[in-house]
């Protein structure tokens, strides 16, 4: 698993389609892997689908199969079509808001991270390759409400998990990758 | 082209003032690049140092629409090793208000598009450079 962190507006996205291309295109293939990209972020107002559309254009053209999943992403563990490709899901703070605040019922924090967890883990198992976009909403001064303080801290937490289980977590800083992590990991 | 990002008050300014110490440098304050630019550009031997770049983009979002990539590419071309000095934004959660996130969309997408043009990029904190380009 390959995990991409940056800021908003980092360049984080096209890091990590151009990323998600060169490995659907491995040496000794007479074609490259299929690739799929996952959609966690609901769109809301005309803000949210000229966010939408913005990304929608610039995988045009790339190959890339949309499937729109904005909770429950170990659901598609189960889907055939996934098996042995190539899957870039975009991104964990999109799914962590909507587990927590798009749910009727959600789960308590630690739950949300465990499930989040097992789903990318399941999704490692089945792909040949998958690649995970994070974001990094850490870094400014402001304190927030208590909702969204736990928000963070719960994206803060499944970062650090998920690091653990990437083979590589390359942070992008305005279009520039900066690798944090490269090495053999258990869950490569 | 150089470029210089961190956070506020990591010294940036000085550090590059440090890594050019032997040149002749004339530094250039956020917005006031658009007169400096329009007026007085001629007059200038040396390097320009581009300070507070965000601070640019943040004043010309709050004027009516300009023509910011074309005014960053004509700087670009008359002022080859010019130095830009950025804060980092865009490591928070999404502002509440439109016209910050808009800023940071907009000083964002400027910043990777000086990053690629970049001959040098690095990021400062507590004074301190670390090469990443």
């Amino acid at each position: 698993m390959y995990l991409v962190i940056g800021g908003s507006a980092s360049g984080k996205s096209a890091y990590a389609e151009d990323l998600t291309c060169s490995l659907a295109e491995q040496k000794g293939l007479t074609e490259p892997l299929r690739k799929y990209y996952v959609a966690t972020m609901e769109s809301f107002g005309e803000e949210g689908a000229a966010r939408v559309k913005k990304h929608r254009s610039m995988r045009r053209g790339k190959g890339f199969i949309t499937i729109e999943q904005p909770r429950n992403v170990g659901e598609l563990a189960r889907q055939k079509r996934l098996q042995g490709s190539v899957v870039l899901v975009e991104c964990m703070s999109n799914l962590v808001a909507n587990e927590m605040f798009a749910s009727e019922n959600p789960l308590p924090p630690e739950q949300i991270l465990e499930c989040i967890c097992s789903d990318i883990r399941s999704l490692t198992e089945i792909t040949e390759h998958l690649i995970v976009v994070t974001n990094d909403v850490f870094g400014d001064g402001y304190v927030y409400d208590e909702s969204t303080m736990k928000y963070v801290t719960l994206l803060g937490q499944l970062n650090r998990l998920l690091t653990e289980m990437a083979r590589e977590v390359v942070e992008v800083v305005y279009s520039i990758p900066c690798v944090i992590k490269r090495g053999k990991n258990k869950c490569q | 082209m150089e470029l210089y990002v961190g956070g506020r008050a990591q010294g940036k300014l000085a550090y590059v003032k440090k890594i050019h110490e032997d040149e002749n440098v004339t530094v250039v304050d956020g917005t006031e690049m658009v007169s400096f630019f329009k007026n007085q550009k001629e007059m200038i031997p040396g390097r320009i140092i581009w300070n507070h770049f965000q601070q640019y983009v943040w004043d010309s979002l709050q004027q009516k629409p300009q023509q910011r990539e074309e005014f960053l590419m004509q700087v670009l071309e008359y002022f080859p090793d010019v130095v830009v000095i950025s804060d980092e934004v865009g490591s928070g959660i999404v502002p509440k208000k439109p016209e910050e996130r808009e800023y940071r969309d907009e000083t964002g997408r400027l910043l990777c598009m000086l990053a690629q043009r970049a001959e040098r990029m690095e990021r400062v904190i507590c004074q301190i450079g670390q090469r990443i380009k």
